[in-house]
């Protein structure tokens, strides 16, 4: 409870820094209205849950900012109602301009979470080969052909959270989420969900 | 009319069935002529053929009987070049298909594969890197693989796929992934093969996800399985690239394998492993099949320096057993259990490992006398000749309804797609995610595929195949349930 409340001073803290400046250069783009949650290397923030951006292709990235201004990202948790907010004041320009901005960025690691090291690498390798190479690609690189995003140097912490999101249905239920609904349909294959963290720990080290 | 007459009746009448399915029309194709030109002009029971020359074409047989036979002057062949353009050199669907003495090099798919052509016979061919398999007979019954020579395949160099009744004899395997792979298949003899030099020699086992989910009755008997260390080259992601290099044969999930009189040398991970089907993958999710090894007999084999560097984490598992070599056999995984039933003639003159639960079996000596033909059983397998058919099995006819796209699916698709494991392409499970019930876009592509996936090789196009069957079969695909 505690650290829900830090968590949420945090996240609104930034957010109000955020919002205080408006501008639409390129490369303030970025670190006015995404800097503060994703830090100015995109590394992202563990504690915010903030993921790290560097690995996204330009064309997920903005396909999730629309579905974060028309409303099918759900802004049910912290994490989704402060990109909800944080983008809703930016018009088109200013969008763009950020997504530009992070493509400009160089890559970033995956931050290490408490349980990154826990899960069985094989067993992790194995389901992933299987459940998601054919659209993530074996290197875990992405494919924008197919509108899956890179997953190498993602945090276990935030793509456990995302699967679960696509599980329960808060991710991937829109109609106009062609891709998302993909995923959510995938995300059932994997029968037992604690194999999550097989998966996320076996992509998690996976490099650049 | 006495018996004497009534025989000769029948042998007349004998004479003008043979004759009437031998005294097809024989077409002959030339160097710069059309093989599928013939082969569209032919009818049922015709011989095509084919003189030395380069052709560079994929041949599609969809009659029955037809005989495709290469005609070899001076030691020339005639070539089947796919220039790494082309997908597939022969696909034949037609029942009773024979093919022989051609040398194919250069496809990217396939040399010879079957999609569900039953009583076929494939000999003699010269198959050099042909992509990911060499002779592929898929969903077949009742055929021969005979005194074939392939090399370079990036998969398996002989895939018995999902088919029944087949003898593997007298081929030659080497430099390849996979020589042998016997893969959710029944009553197989492989017999008198050369597997050298390949990553793994002999495979029998079963990937989970496939219309056919058992793999069992196979003898794997008088063969060379030597130095099969070539590092495994497979496409990452494979199902394949998993098998360890310095593999001389293994059995996983395969039942009632029996591996008698072979010389199995210089393999340096392993003579024989035994294993369940989480060895290659631990998605072994199919619950209709069964990864256990069951009733695997190991006789008379003739074993020695297997082991002398085993490859990755069997090195690993070995030093758990205070070796630093390879053995001669392993048992491993479920397949030491007694409950098995699975059983070893002269444990003691192998290096072996896990096989502490399973019983003796014979080893007789062999007289003179026990090898003619008529000896009586002394409990080994000489007795039996062969796994084919006497009698040819009923032609498969493919019905323009869901019967008939089970029929296609498995004939030709299922050889790269299995439901949830990633074969060649991207597995069935994934499809159905992308798709949904878009029935008509699944047969759409399938007719025109653009490469989507770098990291997998380009989907052969399936024009040839018509809309309406297109159609049936992208149905059955997107409904299927594991």
């Amino acid at each position: 409870m505690r650290y829900r409340n830090r968590l949420a001073t945090l996240v609104l803290a930034a957010l109000a820094a955020g919002l205080s400046v408006v501008s639409v250069n390129a490369g303030d783009a970025y670190t006015q209205h995404c800097a503060q949650c994703h830090g100015e290397s995109g590394a992202g923030n563990l504690e915010l849950g903030a993921p790290n951006l560097t690995g996204l292709s330009e064309s997920y990235i903005s396909r999730q900012l629309s579905g974060f201004k028309a409303g099918w990202r759900d802004n049910r948790d912290l994490q989704t109602r402060t990109m909800t907010s944080a983008i809703a004041t930016l018009d088109d320009n200013s969008l763009s301009a950020a997504v530009a901005a992070i493509a400009r960025l160089p890559h970033q690691k995956a931050k290490k979470t408490a349980q990154t090291q826990s899960g069985d690498l094989a067993r992790g390798k194995d389901l992933y080969t299987a459940y998601c190479s054919a659209c993530h690609g074996t290197n875990g690189t992405g494919n924008d052909a197919l509108g899956a995003p890179s997953l190498v140097g993602l945090d276990s912490d935030y793509m456990n959270r995302q699967y679960r999101h696509f599980v329960e249905g808060r991710r991937g239920f829109h109609p106009d989420d062609r891709y998302g609904k993909q995923m959510a349909r995938l995300s059932l294959a994997v029968k037992d969900p604690n194999l999550i963290h097989d998966i996320s720990s076996y992509v998690v080290q996976l490099p650049f | 009319m006495n018996k004497k007459t009534v025989f000769h009746g029948f042998g007349v009448l004998c004479l003008l069935l043979m004759s009437a399915v031998t005294l097809g029309a024989v077409h002959e194709v030339k160097d710069g002529e059309s093989i599928q030109a013939a082969v569209t002009k032919a009818q049922t029971g015709d011989t095509i053929r084919v003189f030395p020359g380069t052709y560079h074409e994929t041949v599609f047989i969809d009659k029955d009987d037809i005989s495709l036979v290469g005609v070899i002057e001076d030691g020339e062949w005639p070539h089947l070049d796919g220039e790494k353009v082309l997908n597939d050199a022969i696909l034949y669907s037609g029942n009773g298909f024979s093919v022989e003495w051609f040398k194919i090099t250069q496809y990217k798919g396939n040399a010879i594969m079957g999609q569900s052509g039953n009583n076929f016979s494939i000999r003699n061919n010269w198959v050099i890197d042909t992509g990911l398999y060499g002779i592929f007979p898929e969903f077949g019954h009742n055929g021969l693989i005979e005194n074939n020579i392939l090399s370079e395949i990036e998969d398996a160099a002989i895939y018995v796929g999902m088919s029944d009744y087949i003898d593997v004899r007298n081929n030659q395997v080497f430099d390849n992934v996979a020589g042998i792979e016997v893969e959710n298949s029944r009553h197989v003899l492989v017999e008198g093969n050369v597997a050298r030099n390949n990553t793994g020699g002999i495979l029998v086992f079963i990937t989970p996800g496939l219309p056919i989910k058992s793999s069992y009755d196979a003898i794997i008997r008088r063969n060379f399985v030597t130095n099969n260390n070539t590092p495994n080259f497979a496409i990452p992601g494979s199902l394949v690239a998993g098998i360890p290099s310095g593999t001389g044969i293994l059995v996983m999930s395969g039942d009632k394998v029996v591996i008698e009189d072979n010389i199995i040398t210089g393999n340096n991970t392993g003579g024989i492993i035994v294993t369940s089907g989480d060895f290659v993958t631990e998605v072994a999710s199919d619950k209709e099949s069964d990864p256990h090894s069951d009733q695997v007999e190991i006789r008379n084999n003739i074993m020695f320096d297997n082991g002398n560097d085993p490859d990755g984490e069997m090195k690993l598992l070995m030093l758990s057993k205070f070796s630093t070599k390879g053995p001669d056999i392993l048992a491993y995984q479920s397949a030491t259990q007694k409950e098995r039933g699975s059983c070893i003639s002269r444990r003691e003159a192998y290096r072996s490992y896990g096989l502490d639960e399973w019983t003796d079996c014979d080893a007789p000596t062999v007289r003179a006398v026990d090898a003619v033909v008529s000896a009586d059983d002394i409990g080994t397998t000489r007795q039996l000749m062969t796994k084919m058919l006497e009698a040819p099995a009923d032609p498969r006819v493919i019905t323009a309804d869901a019967d008939g796209a089970e029929v296609v699916y498995s004939g030709i698709c299922a050889g790269c797609h299995a439901y949830n494991v990633r074969l060649i392409g991207p597995p069935a499970l994934v499809i159905q995610a992308q798709y949904g019930d878009d029935v008509q876009a699944v047969a759409d592509y399938v007719a025109n595929p653009e490469r989507r996936r770098p990291d997998f090789p380009s989907m052969p196009p399936q024009g040839h195949i018509s809309e309406e069957m297109r159609l049936l079969v992208a149905e059955y695909m997107l409904g299927l349930e594991g």
